[in-house]
């Protein structure tokens, strides 16, 4: 049984296999998309945890990829990824909602820490929102 | 930069010569009109002295000959023809009347002419005389009385005749008046030391004597001051003043001359100081206009370089800004297959151990090779993102900066050239210098000129010590060279924009110039201290400022 879902969005074929393929290594289920307009449509078909998005792709980019797919799915958990240094790519992504962002090259590490961390915080507030529809619930009388 | 030159000292001509010439115009025209109204009071005050003198000396002369004929007329009312007529009761009168004046004979004469007595020095001569003829004696019988123009006749001596008739014309007495008894009075009437002052008649002739030369006549163009006038006349002809006055029943004129130049001692004096205060005004002027041109000039030339030093830095700062794109553009490409690589030999690395380590011979030499090609990949990820960073700070404002850090990139670029000349670097970082707010790569710019700067001047072989501390205000970093030194001469210029040792080509001039502006803006200093033989040391001191928008 996988831990979660992810959703891998990068232009670069390799790059997303060699993801992919590592990402299922260590028993997450993973989907991958070449393009922000692709992604959008898997994310309305299914429900992931967590997208791993390109900063940098032709057609939509990534800001505005990222931006769609909160819109759609404002639960899922985005960490962008951007082989620009400047701080600014991520600091927008994290602006428009992303969970943190990652520099490229980066190693396997890292990239599974900040899945994790996305993952974990997408299980509290999906928790908090369970626990919330309970006491609605128990609230309401008879 | 000669052409420069050229155009600067045409500049400082230029306003010299305005400043002078505005300077200098309206004290030329005061002192002009000074002058020329201080030579019209003068020369008014001569013709009011001259107006006045001669008026008194016609007065004088008037009252004299209206003297000498009441006397006469007086002799003739008092005595009757015959007690006259008697040699001595008229040698008794004439030394009763001659003692004033300069009657010189008195002489009782006939209607027909002839001579009836005489008192006088020259009886001889005079006896036997018959003057029926002569025009003065038909006057006198006609108009009662007459005085003639001076002449000398037998006597050799200048005199004038006044004679009467009595008012029944029975006789005439007649009197010699020597002309010199208004020599005195004329004299004194001189003016100046070349006034002149004498009597003509109608015809213009003298009838005393010139005081200046022996004339008998008027010039020609002096015979224009013969026309009637009742009160004192004066006319100015070039240096001359001619004051004119009717006597005699205006048949003598009194001429004063005056030479205008012998009276105005007191307004070439004053011409004299106002020529003086000119030259020296001038001068003053000019002197003032050349120091003040030049200091302006100078002025404009150093706000000339300061502004070309601008451009140059601007330009510098924009080619920074290029190269860096440049620099992110490249570095953000090579990221990516740089990730692929990585991401490809982790994957192999993954894999590996779920083969059967007995049927990999080369096992090891796999791990080994994934290692090494993850390290160079970190390697080459290391210089991407110190170039992303580059291009980051080219455009980066205020942020918290690690000094030491900041010194230990700078000298990665340098390290190359250090180690290729043998130059020693001595690092002494304080690990607990504090973090400021400042723009780092404006901090980096100028350490790279300073530590530049030191390598240029160690040459080969020699040491570059770089220090770091801090004092409670201040982040202090010391760039020192045992290079040669710098020599006092070059001391002073260093800081100037475009002034360099380095050969044609090699340096702008503008490396500490540049650092120097930065450093102002980032609110620090820099400051060199300099033993020729010994080195240089470059401290540059930056503010410690802690944040105050992040939280």
């Amino acid at each position: 049984m996988a831990r979660y879902d992810v959703l891998v969005v990068d232009d670069e074929k390799d790059f997303r296999d060699i993801i992919v393929k590592k990402l299922e290594k260590r028993d997450l289920k993973c989907d991958s998309a070449p393009d922000g307009a692709t992604a959008l449509e898997m994310v309305k078909a299914k429900k992931y945890d967590v997208v791993l998005l390109d900063v940098k792709m032709p057609g939509m980019d990534g800001i505005e990829a990222l931006r769609e797919i909160k819109k759609i799915e404002p639960m899922v958990e985005v960490v962008m990824l951007t082989g620009h240094a400047s701080v600014e790519s991520g600091i927008n992504g994290i602006k428009y909602g992303a969970f943190d962002y990652l520099m490229k090259p980066m190693d396997m590490d890292p990239l599974m820490e900040k899945l994790d961390a996305a993952y974990e915080r997408k299980r509290i507030q999906q928790d908090k929102i369970e626990m919330a529809q309970i006491k609605k619930d128990m609230a309401l009388p008879g | 930069m000669a052409d420069k030159q050229k155009h600067y000292t045409h500049l400082t001509k230029l306003m010299a010569a305005g400043f002078f010439i505005c300077g200098i115009i309206p004290i030329l025209i005061i002192a002009t009109s000074s002058i020329y109204n201080s030579k019209q009071v003068a020369l008014k005050d001569i013709e009011i002295t001259a107006g006045q003198v001669a008026q008194h000396r016609q007065d004088v002369i008037h009252k004299f000959l209206e003297h000498q004929i009441d006397l006469l007329s007086t002799l003739i009312s008092l005595y009757p023809l015959d007690y006259l007529n008697n040699q001595d009761n008229l040698n008794h009168l004439f030394l009763a009347i001659s003692k004033a004046g300069g009657m010189v004979d008195l002489q009782l004469i006939d209607t027909n002419g002839e001579q009836l007595a005489y008192v006088g020095p020259y009886r001889d001569q005079v006896t036997g005389k018959n003057y029926k003829e002569q025009a003065w004696f038909s006057e006198v019988l006609v108009r009662g009385t007459h005085v003639s123009d001076v002449f000398s006749g037998y006597r050799k001596i200048p005199h004038f005749v006044v004679a009467l008739t009595d008012p029944l014309k029975r006789y005439v007495l007649r009197t010699t008046i020597n002309s010199s008894v208004f020599n005195s009075l004329l004299h004194s009437a001189q003016i100046g030391s070349h006034g002149d002052v004498f009597i003509v008649n109608k015809d213009g002739e003298l009838q005393t004597p010139s005081l200046q030369s022996n004339m008998t006549t008027l010039g020609e163009h002096e015979k224009q001051l013969l026309r009637h006038h009742s009160s004192p006349e004066i006319t100015l002809e070039g240096d001359t003043l001619y004051t004119a006055a009717w006597l005699n029943n205006d048949t003598w004129l009194l001429i004063l001359k005056i030479q205008t130049p012998d009276m105005l001692g007191a307004y070439r004096q004053h011409l004299n100081r106002t020529l003086m205060i000119i030259v020296i005004t001038a001068s003053l002027f000019f002197v003032i206009a050349v120091f003040l041109s030049r200091f302006i000039v100078a002025h404009v030339a150093k706000a000339d370089r300061e502004s070309a030093a601008l451009d140059q830095q601007m330009a510098h700062i924009e080619k920074m800004a290029n190269i860096g794109r440049l620099a992110a553009g490249v570095a953000h490409e090579i990221n990516n297959p740089l990730q692929m690589i990585l991401a490809q030999a982790g994957w192999i690395e993954e894999l590996l151990p779920e083969e059967d380590p007995a049927a990999l011979k080369n096992l090891d030499e796999y791990n080994e090779t994934i290692k090494k090609i993850k390290h160079h990949v970190e390697r080459a990820a290391t210089i991407t993102h110190r170039l992303l960073g580059f291009a980051r700070k080219i455009s980066a404002e205020q942020e918290s900066v690690q000094v030491n850090e900041v010194v230990e990139e700078t000298l990665s670029f340098l390290e190359k050239e250090a180690k290729h000349n043998n130059i020693e670097i001595d690092l002494h970082l304080n690990p607990q210098l504090p973090t400021t707010m400042t723009e780092g790569h404006r901090l980096q710019q100028i350490l790279l000129n300073l530590i530049d700067n030191a390598l240029d001047a160690v040459g080969h072989d020699g040491k570059v010590t770089i220090t770091t501390s801090n004092t409670p205000t201040d982040i202090v970093i010391e760039v020192a060279d045992n290079g040669p030194g710098i020599p006092p001469e070059v001391m002073k210029k260093i800081w100037d924009p475009f002034f360099t040792t380095k050969e044609q080509g090699k340096g702008t001039g503008l490396g500490l110039s540049i650092s120097q502006n930065i450093i102002r803006t980032l609110g620090g200093s820099i400051e060199l201290q300099s033993k020729e033989g010994e080195g240089t040391v470059f401290t540059v001191k930056v503010p410690i400022t802690q944040s105050t928008q992040n939280q």
